[in-house]
């Protein structure tokens, strides 16, 4: 275990690498339970993580060491519960606008917070907040980004990393430095109330806005072009019968 | 109910001042009589909460009438000790898990003693993952949500009887 710091942000104040940890989230969750809480801006970066979840088969696929695998610990009692997506977003934004000085304007968000390269998955988050009464106490943010493993099992479509694309492979800590200091810059304007600026910026990102696609819901496919994805989360799909709005489950992006 | 309950119970129906208090739950009932002089009890009679009719109890208070030297039993059915629990609700929209996956236990489960602080339930929204922590410390009354269920913000999910 060693620590390091990026000494004048929040995000990444402190640095705890594991080499192997069942899950970074989980780690946190369990040190915020026994021990008195890691500071705000915590990070915990994993060589390997040997149960880390994700969208994708519920399992994330890692080789040992060459991705990037952490989470960060945030101290939100100072939020309001109900701008909980907006975190979300502002996480969304900050990766994606690290990830877009990598490799490009290809760099897209899928909603609600895939990490997309055109249309293969590069990563994916998963937040888990701890809430008591009505206090957001802490956010757990997992974060994964597929860097230098270029060979994915067969069955996994639509996948994709930073080396496969520059041909190249690319230095992990200088990702998870330009990524603290993105989210670093998008938690302050979260935490200062610029919900409009954190809306535009997502929009501005997200993958297939305002495009005509086919989507899938209640066993029907259509075409329709995503207008907005509001406050709480909810996709805004203008279709031939007006807009529809969506929950996470209730829809599915064709041709993916 | 344990011992520890029922003697807490005592004490809190010696205090009160009235003679008679009837307790009856699903497979339990108990009557707790006081020797003490009936004394005038003035009742304000909670509105029954109608989402848990199972933990109704009846408290049933003899009031004596001012004039009649002799007890008439004018029942008052209350939700007096429903009142006294504490409702933990959802504080958001989403939806309402019991165990943090199919394969994991339950979090608490109905009789379960939980500490302020405890994680007793996950509300998810939007691929966020909240864990709800109870407020206090107490006892697992009732779940009032089922598992897997959508839940409104505000929604009760548990009665807490604290301790």
């Amino acid at each position: 275990m060693q620590n390091n710091t990026f000494s004048e942000l929040i995000v990444g104040r402190k640095i705890i690498v594991l080499t192997k940890v069942d899950s970074t989230n989980n780690y946190l969750k369990n040190s915020l339970s026994k021990f008195e809480p890691l500071p705000h801006g915590t990070v915990i970066l994993a060589e390997e993580q040997y149960a880390g979840r994700g969208q994708m088969n519920s399992k994330w696929q890692a080789d040992p060491g060459k991705n990037l695998t952490f989470s960060l610990l945030l101290h939100t009692s100072d939020l309001a519960i109900a701008h909980q997506f907006y975190l979300n977003k502002a996480i969304s934004i900050a990766i994606n606008e690290t990830i877009e000085r990598i490799i490009g304007p290809v760099a897209r968000i899928k909603w609600p917070n895939d990490v997309f390269a055109a249309d293969d998955k590069m990563g994916g988050v998963l937040i888990e907040n701890i809430i008591r009464g009505n206090t957001w106490k802490y956010a757990i943010i997992g974060i994964g980004i597929n860097v230098n493993q270029r060979h994915f099992p067969d069955d996994i479509k639509n996948v994709t990393s930073i080396s496969r694309l520059l041909q190249a492979d690319y230095e992990l800590p200088v990702l998870l430095s330009a990524l603290c200091r993105n989210m670093d810059t998008w938690y302050g304007i979260l935490k200062a109330g610029n919900l409009q600026t954190i809306d535009d910026a997502y929009r501005d990102k997200l993958y297939r806005f305002n495009e005509a696609h086919l989507f899938e819901a209640a066993g029907e496919t259509f075409e329709g072009r995503i207008i907005d994805v509001d406050a709480s989360g909810l996709l805004h799909v203008l279709t031939v019968n007006g807009i529809k709005v969506f929950n996470l489950k209730e829809i599915r992006f064709k041709d993916l | 109910m344990d011992i520890k309950q029922i003697q807490e119970l005592i004490k809190f129906v010696s205090k009160s001042g009235v003679n008679e208090v009837s307790i009856e739950q699903e497979n339990f009932k108990i009557t707790i009589k006081t020797n003490q002089t009936p004394t005038y009890v003035t009742a304000s009679v909670p509105a029954p909460v109608a989402a848990q009719p199972q933990i109704a109890q009846q408290a049933t208070a003899a009031v004596p009438q001012a004039e009649a030297p002799q007890v008439s039993a004018a029942p008052a059915t209350t939700d007096a000790a429903a009142a006294n629990y504490i409702t933990i609700k959802s504080p958001m929209i989403g939806t309402f898990y019991r165990s943090s996956s199919p394969d994991k236990p339950a979090f608490v489960n109905v009789g379960d003693e939980i500490k302020a602080g405890q994680v007793i339930c996950i509300v998810e929204a939007m691929k966020l993952f909240n864990e709800i922590e109870a407020e206090v410390s107490g006892r697992v009354v009732k779940i009032l949500t089922d598992n897997a269920s959508p839940v409104e913000y505000d929604q009760p999910l548990f009665l807490v009887e604290p301790i």
